[in-house]
């Protein structure tokens, strides 16, 4: 046995070394020198090792929670990951992942699970697109095959060709529940029913599983095609820490037949494997130092970035074409996909003829039908896919056919997008662009007519831009493609696809705009010397056509005075731009189509109240009535807001006016 | 106007044309082309017309033979379900194309004077059915279509009847402000130019700045009487210049017992060093103590006679110090109370330091106190100041900013802490 280390020296060496990370990080946890918690890949070792022998440097791999096995497998950085887990600067994140968020080259982790599945196959078709030749590798445990995101992105994965190995660690547990309990049917039937060829391996015989695994990728290197391999294994130890109900001796059998106790005990008193062990122990042990001596991860200026700094704001005018809203977003697309040629766009009923179901992206497909993709109805998936291109060097623009099905892409938006960058320590770009229409008085009822946007706000790291009509979507789209480094979600008014978006502003009032790259517009009043408006009326996205009706007619018959002013950037949003009109008005009303209650005008109050507090603001919103939106006209009416919604609430707030 | 400009009993048309929902996503789309002339014939199933959609750009077709005539030219954005043109047995008349869609209301005014009805030309008849004008013109004939070469620019043919107030396209009239404007015949865009919202106070301060203009143009100029029954008291917004309403409060007797100083001494050019050390020992010595020494009653008329310009009703304590050197400057409406300890001040004279440095210099401005408003006690008014109508000045505030109508301030500075409801 001793040619064991001969044909295989590297493999076991990470295997062993597997092993000894894992145990060393739980005595340093129960050492109290780890903050949080590990969970540990004990008697799964030859996994990660199995896959990453086979692998070449343009390949990505995606692990989960249980990942430090398949990071040192990849890159055998020791004190990337103790250093990561202790978190010290030296570690791969510098301390803001921990253990579930490891990055390094073409390495990701991420501890929501299947989510990580779709990101992958936008990783693959990346691949793909740009023929780097590598392929995406993607762990999922047997407890990932209750998650949705696993079988949309699988279908689209077969559907799509897309080089993607889906490694299933099946240790027969999901934390602690046992797959008895949670499991219907065959695991590798679910693979073939997608039409993706599936293996069966187990860590106990792993120079077989090394063969497998090897022919499995060759495979898919040669086909391009996806291959689904499952790995019968078994964890030793707790899910995470001390909390493992299962029998002793149910775990008993499996840590005697275990490959690396095996191995350990064969081996006991052969020289090479001591010196082996010895070696791999000096290396560990002078990593937990190298670690424990490093200092902290800083909070350096990007964690503190996003304080808010006060700017002056510059006001400026700008002209551009009057046209239809939905022709200024084809244009602005069509125009992105010729000056950049890593701009990709899918989604459902896109392509030509359809060309959507607002008809944004018609045409598209005609031209560049490499670039312009129908998917599944699988919003998470794509919203998955969108954010893999994007780490992969892409710009993709993934279209939600509507904005209330953004709720399928919460955990891709919020768990995924918002996080990589931060959580990987800023060595990952991830611009990716979602596109959706939100917005009623279409008499789509209850689930097709949300304006939801306050869900998306506030999450650090990404950015929230909403059409008005008062800026072209053209303009803010080639902008967008031109700088962007966040994830952006853009929301476009369905009522606005219709409007004419145009620069010439209702008699009376002057339009201008800010200084920034995102403007937030303002039709403020010609008052001459002696006026000064009497309200300021923030307006969020599609709500402008009714604001800027309303502040006609108010003044009209009422002569009050509004200075209206229509942010193109919901989040981040910097109530300094109200600022000067907050002085002379000291009335604010913030005018929405989604609910009030906890929604971008409490922001806008909240944040006027604590910066303008001196000057005695007074506000108001005017917002959607609690209720799901009715599909009946008069019903919706009722409950959406529109322009005398607007007026009565601008005389309110004027009229009774109270310091 | 005859019956035939009924469309409905208007016999001859053989097909209308209508623009077609196509899409979920407009209510509104553009006439993108015509592919015939007004009046021009079109067959049955010839495509006449292209709808830009927001999805495709539409083909309609005619449903029979006959004279095309165009309703909404090209370019024009129409919404859905209109009538964009119609197929007529007879050639029609001048086209009257509507390009705007903002247009309708102000499309046309008068008939064209080829109509042959003179009354519409000579009486401004303000119409908005444009199909009515249209077809009242049609009945003239087809000359009218020939000589002005048919087709989508036959707007020309109506151009020179506009009204003679060209449509504003530039400025927003309050409905107050209008009702003004029409009483007192005014142009608006002369009159407002630079102003994008017109308000009523800004009819009033255009009126105000006139009649004031006229009366000095003017050699007899009304006794103030006459003008304050003329002219009506108006309140006035806060930012009004002291100026401008001054002559609103002016009574017979504001400018004092000898006369307005500063007035006297232009008249009287190189004497008025004499006649000014006359009043001042006069005006700002001898009636500025007395003011504090006189009985109530007595109080008003010194003040008068020392230059203040009131109205009626107006209560002001005697220890309450009404300038000191430019009484002539304070100007107050009627109703007003100025309780005891207040300071209202129209000047500020640094010390020669801080004045020749030009750190503080001189200032000299007007305050104008307006109806019903209340100065608290031990308040202060600084120059330049307007309290605005049915204020109140909470007692030990300074006052350095105008104070809106129906308002209350306080402190010092002092800020606004109420404001009251405005009578409608």
């Amino acid at each position: 046995m001793s040619d064991l280390l001969d044909q295989y020296a590297g493999d076991l060496r990470a295997a062993l070394t597997i092993r000894f990370v894992e145990q060393r990080l739980l005595k340093l946890f129960s050492e109290g020198k780890l903050f949080g918690t590990v969970h540990t890949c004990i008697g799964q070792e030859f996994v990660g090792v199995s896959v990453a022998r086979c692998l070449n440097d343009a390949d990505t791999l995606f692990s989960n929670h249980r990942g430090h096995g398949h990071f040192l497998a990849y890159r055998r950085n020791i004190v990337g990951l103790i250093g990561e887990i202790m978190g010290k600067s030296v570690g791969v994140c510098a301390g803001r992942g921990g253990s579930q968020h490891v990055q390094q080259d073409g390495f990701y982790s991420n501890g929501i699970q299947g989510g990580i599945v779709p990101v992958t196959a936008g990783m693959a078709l990346a691949h793909k697109m740009q023929k780097t030749g590598g392929i995406g590798v993607v762990y999922v445990g047997d407890g990932t095959l209750g998650e949705g995101a696993l079988y949309e992105s699988m279908n689209i994965i077969s559907k799509w060709d897309l080089p993607v190995l889906l490694v299933n660690e099946n240790n027969l547990f999901a934390q602690s529940t046992s797959q008895q309990q949670t499991l219907a049917g065959d695991i590798n039937a679910r693979a073939e029913a997608f039409g993706i060829r599936s293996w069966h391996s187990n860590t106990w015989e792993w120079s077989k599983l090394f063969e497998n695994m090897q022919a499995c990728i060759e495979e898919i290197r040669r086909t391009g095609r996806p291959a689904w391999h499952r790995v019968d294994t078994f964890r030793l130890m707790a899910h995470s820490k001390g909390d493992d109900n299962r029998p002793e001796d149910y775990v008993q059998p499996y840590r005697d037949k275990d490959p690396i106790n095996v191995l350990l005990k064969q081996h006991e008193h052969d020289p090479r494997w001591q010196t082996l062990i010895r070696e791999i122990e000096q290396e560990i042990e002078q990593a937990v130092q190298q670690a424990e001596s490093a200092p902290w991860g800083a909070v350096d200026d990007a964690i503190a970035r996003n304080t808010h700094r006060a700017r002056g704001y510059r006001w400026m005018r700008k002209s551009f074409e009057k046209e239809k809203g939905v022709a200024s977003v084809r244009k602005g697309l069509e125009q992105g996909m010729a000056d950049h040629e890593n701009l990709v766009v899918i989604g459902e009923d896109i392509e030509s003829p359809y060309g959507g179901a607002f008809k944004c992206t018609m045409g598209l497909s005609a031209r560049w039908p490499e670039r312009v993709r129908n998917t599944p109805i699988s919003e998470g998936a794509i919203a998955g896919i969108g954010n893999g291109l994007a780490m992969r060097g892409m710009l993709p623009v993934v279209e939600i056919m509507f904005g209330d099905f953004m709720t399928l892409c919460m955990d891709q938006w919020i768990n995924h997008a918002a996080k990589f960058k931060f959580m990987f320590n800023d060595k990952v770009r991830i611009p990716v662009i979602l596109r959706t229409p939100m917005g009623g008085k279409r008499g789509y009822a209850a689930t097709h007519s949300q304006s939801i946007e306050k869900h998306f706000l506030g999450l650090p790291d990404t950015q929230v831009l909403c059409l008005h009509h008062r800026y072209a979507p053209a303009m803010m789209y080639a902008d967008l493609f031109r700088t962007i480094e966040l994830p952006t979600l853009v929301i476009e008014n369905k009522i606005l696809y219709g409007q004419n978006v145009h620069a010439e502003p209702p008699a009376g009032f002057d339009l201008l705009f800010t200084d920034e790259l995102f403007p937030t517009a303002r039709l403020k009043p010609e008052l001459g010397a002696h006026g000064q408006a009497d309200v300021t009326v923030l307006s969020v996205g599609g709500m402008s056509l009714d604001v800027e009706e309303a502040a006609v007619r108010l003044f009209q018959d009422e002569e009050i005075v509004c200075d209206v002013f229509m942010p193109t950037r919901l989040y981040p949003f910097d109530v300094g731009v109200l600022e000067q009109s907050l002085t002379e008005t000291r009335k604010l009303l913030v005018v929405e189509e989604g609910q009030g209650f906890a929604g971008f005008g409490a922001e806008v109050i909240a944040q006027a109240a604590e910066r303008f507090g001196h000057l005695g603001i007074a506000a108001r919103r005017v917002s959607a009535t609690p209720n799901p939106i009715p599909a009946a006209r008069p019903l919706e009416q009722h409950c959406l807001p529109g322009a005398s919604a607007v007026v009565n609430k601008a005389m309110e707030i004027v009229r009774e006016f109270v310091h | 106007m005859s019956s035939s400009t009924e469309p409905n009993t208007t016999p001859g048309v053989l097909a209308e044309i209508r623009v077609p929902r196509e899409t979920v996503n407009d209510d509104v789309v553009t006439v993108q082309d015509w592919h015939a002339r007004h009046g021009e014939v079109v067959r049955a199933k010839q495509h006449v017309c292209s709808i830009e959609t927001s999805k495709a750009v539409l083909e309609v077709e005619a449903e029979a033979e006959g004279f095309l005539e165009i309703i909404h030219a090209k370019g024009a954005e129409v919404p859905i379900g209109e009538l964009v043109g119609r197929v007529l047995q007879s050639a029609p008349g001048a086209s009257d194309v509507v390009r705007d869609p903002g247009a309708p209301a102000r499309a046309r005014d008068i008939e064209p004077a080829a109509n042959g009805h003179t009354a519409p030309a000579a009486a401004p008849v303000r119409s908005s059915n444009r199909l009515r004008d249209r077809m009242a013109s049609g009945s003239t004939g087809t000359e009218a279509v020939v000589g002005s070469g048919a087709g989508a620019s036959g707007s020309s043919s109506v151009s020179g009847h506009e009204l003679p107030a060209s449509p504003i396209t530039t400025q927003t009239i309050s409905r107050k402000a209008q009702r003004l404007i029409d009483e007192h015949q005014l142009d608006p865009r002369a009159a407002f130019a630079g102003l994008g919202l017109v308000r009523e106070v800004d009819v009033i301060r255009f009126l105000e700045q006139r009649t004031a203009a006229r009366m000095q143009e003017s050699p007899s100029p009304p006794s103030p009487a006459e003008r304050l029954k003329s002219e009506p008291v108006v309140a006035s917004e806060p930012r009004v210049q002291a100026a401008t309403v001054n002559s609103a409060y002016a009574s017979g007797k504001s400018k004092g017992l000898f006369g307005d100083a500063a007035a006297s001494a232009k008249d009287r050019g190189n004497r008025s060093v004499i006649w000014l050390a006359w009043n001042y020992i006069w005006r700002n010595w001898f009636l500025g103590h007395m003011v504090r020494i006189a009985p109530r009653g007595v109080i008003l008329t010194l003040h008068k006679w020392r230059g203040v310009k009131m109205g009626r009703d107006v209560f002001i304590d005697p220890t309450a110090i009404v300038e000191t050197a430019f009484p002539e400057n304070i100007t107050i409406g009627n109703d007003v109370r100025i309780t005891a300890g207040c300071v209202i001040m129209t000047h500020i004279k640094a010390p020669h330091y801080l004045r020749e440095t030009g750190l503080v210099p001189v200032v000299l401005k007007p305050v104008v106190l307006e109806d019903h408003c209340f100065i608290g006690v031990n308040s202060v008014v600084m120059p330049g100041v307007t309290v605005g109508k049915a204020s109140v000045v909470t007692s030990g505030s300074v006052v350095v900013n105008n104070v809106p109508p129906y308002t209350m301030v306080q402190g010092n500075p002092a800020k606004v802490i109420k404001q009251f409801p405005r009578p409608e």
